[in-house]
């Protein structure tokens, strides 16, 4: 068998060289790499800051809660129920130094407890959104990384190579090697990402599940509380506007005040609803994402809607914002 | 995701609900001028609705117990995405290394061929 000239005489590094780069082309097209969209972290973020509007917007409502409860209690306490005030002589508890005690907790200091449970609950689903923000940015394994590699490790082959032998590969196929090696562990990597994103979001979906469930749970409690609330000081209004004894502008002023009231709840009670129904909607928007770095060609209405529920909290409190400025500026004048 | 309320749920707004109906009813009275019949109705009003406040402090405690088991199952879960993350970073520091050993090589070899070549 005749073997042709050039190939008997090629260099020891080429060899090897050349098997290195058909492996790798090999790779990449196995990874799929070069023909594969990237993870798309538009729905990460978006994911990321509809849990903080929800995060934030539980805590406004139940800050509303915790200030009505504890102003209601005062008054109660004021008009001389004294298993109230006793409630308020905090005791310390045996053997414990830092604690205390309230023979019967008053309601807002319960608040104020599920309150901070609620934040937490909330902090810890808006790190776990952030984790996978992380985890699916394109900044992870940034292209720019890579290209910087591939140049260094091409400088860095061309002097070693031309070292050990003097007859080595050219520059040009060290400068292949380097950049198929490089974009075969940017491959790799790139779809490590992927999987362990898609594992975490596969494997965490029972979790979330549960934690929207139990913050779909906690709107209720807060709705509960916030109706509590509302019924007595719009009892107390009424019963004023029945009274015989108050004037007909009396009168007219306190059903202004009941009617603003009634605004106002109407408004509260539905930032609580878009935030209930942003929880419920939160386990299917964890699952789109999966299927979105699967196929980014599916839509993601879940997604979109937990977006638009954020705009409409937003929209909902700047009204509220702007009715307690105006009553605050009628006050003064 | 559908939800349902909770037997707790549904006993805490019927309470509610029946208190409504008695300040709805004290409020007539009152406006009837039947202030002794609107007093006897504040009063019970006024008992039903301590025993609302209790219920609803008992579901935000039993709230709070579940909260908790979720807090620590979500924190579990971030630090395995924590560990994930640093995986890959740390896998792209190892090659950025392998790089810059791969030209201190570079600079070793340069050296030990001018070495030889006094020789």
């Amino acid at each position: 068998m005749m073997i042709p000239k050039a190939q008997k005489s090629a260099p020891i590094v080429h060899r090897p060289l050349c098997f290195l780069v058909r492996i790798l082309t090999i790779v990449l097209a196995i990874l799929g790499v070069a023909g594969c969209a990237s993870i798309s972290p538009a729905p990460f973020t978006a994911l990321t800051t509809s849990i903080q509007q929800l995060r934030d917007g539980a805590d406004a409502s139940l800050s509303l809660v915790h200030e009505r409860t504890r102003n209601r209690y005062i008054v109660e306490a004021a008009a001389g129920d004294v298993a109230k005030i006793e409630a308020l002589l905090l005791t310390q508890p045996a053997g414990d130094p830092f604690g205390w005690a309230s023979p019967d907790p008053p309601l807002f200091l319960k608040v104020a407890r599920f309150r901070e449970g609620v934040h937490r609950l909330n902090s810890v689903l808006v790190g776990y959104a952030g984790l996978l923000g992380q985890l699916a940015s394109p900044d992870l394994v940034s292209p720019e990384q890579f290209e910087k590699l591939a140049r260094d490790l091409n400088d860095n082959l061309r002097t070693s190579v031309q070292a050990f032998a003097d007859s080595g590969p050219s520059n040009k196929e060290i400068a292949i090697f380097s950049t198929l090696g490089t974009a075969a562990f940017q491959a790799y990597l790139k779809n490590k990402q992927r999987s362990s994103l898609l594992k975490a979001l596969n494997s965490n979906q029972p979790a979330i599940q549960g934690t929207a469930e139990l913050g779909a749970s906690a709107v209720r409690i807060t709705a509960m509380a916030l109706r509590n609330e509302y019924d007595h000081s719009s009892q107390k209004l009424a019963v004023l506007i029945a009274s015989s004894k108050l004037s007909d502008s009396g009168k007219q002023a306190t059903l202004r005040e009941l009617i603003e009231l009634d605004e106002k709840f109407i408004k509260e009670i539905s930032i609580l609803r878009i935030l209930h129904q942003s929880y419920m909607a939160l386990p299917a928007a964890h699952q789109e994402l999966a299927t979105g770095v699967t196929d980014p060609k599916r839509g993601l209405p879940m997604v979109i809607e937990l977006l638009e529920n954020g705009r409409e909290l937003y929209r909902l409190y700047e009204e509220l914002s702007k009715d307690d400025k105006k009553k605050a500026a009628g006050i003064k004048s | 995701m559908a939800f349902e309320q909770t037997q707790k749920e549904k006993v805490i707004e019927s309470l509610m609900a029946a208190r409504r109906q008695g300040q709805i009813t004290e409020i007539n009275l009152r406006f009837q001028g039947k202030t002794d019949e609107a007093e006897k109705v504040w009063q019970d009003n006024a008992r039903l609705s301590a025993e609302i406040d209790i219920l609803i402090g008992q579901m935000m405690d039993e709230w709070l117990g579940n909260a908790e088991r979720a807090i620590k199952g979500l924190a579990k879960i971030n630090t395995k995405l924590e560990a994930a993350v640093a995986e890959i970073k740390k896998q792209i520091n190892v090659a950025q290394n392998v790089v810059k050993i791969i030209g201190l090589l570079d600079e070793a070899v340069a050296i030990a061929k001018k070495v030889v070549a006094g020789f």
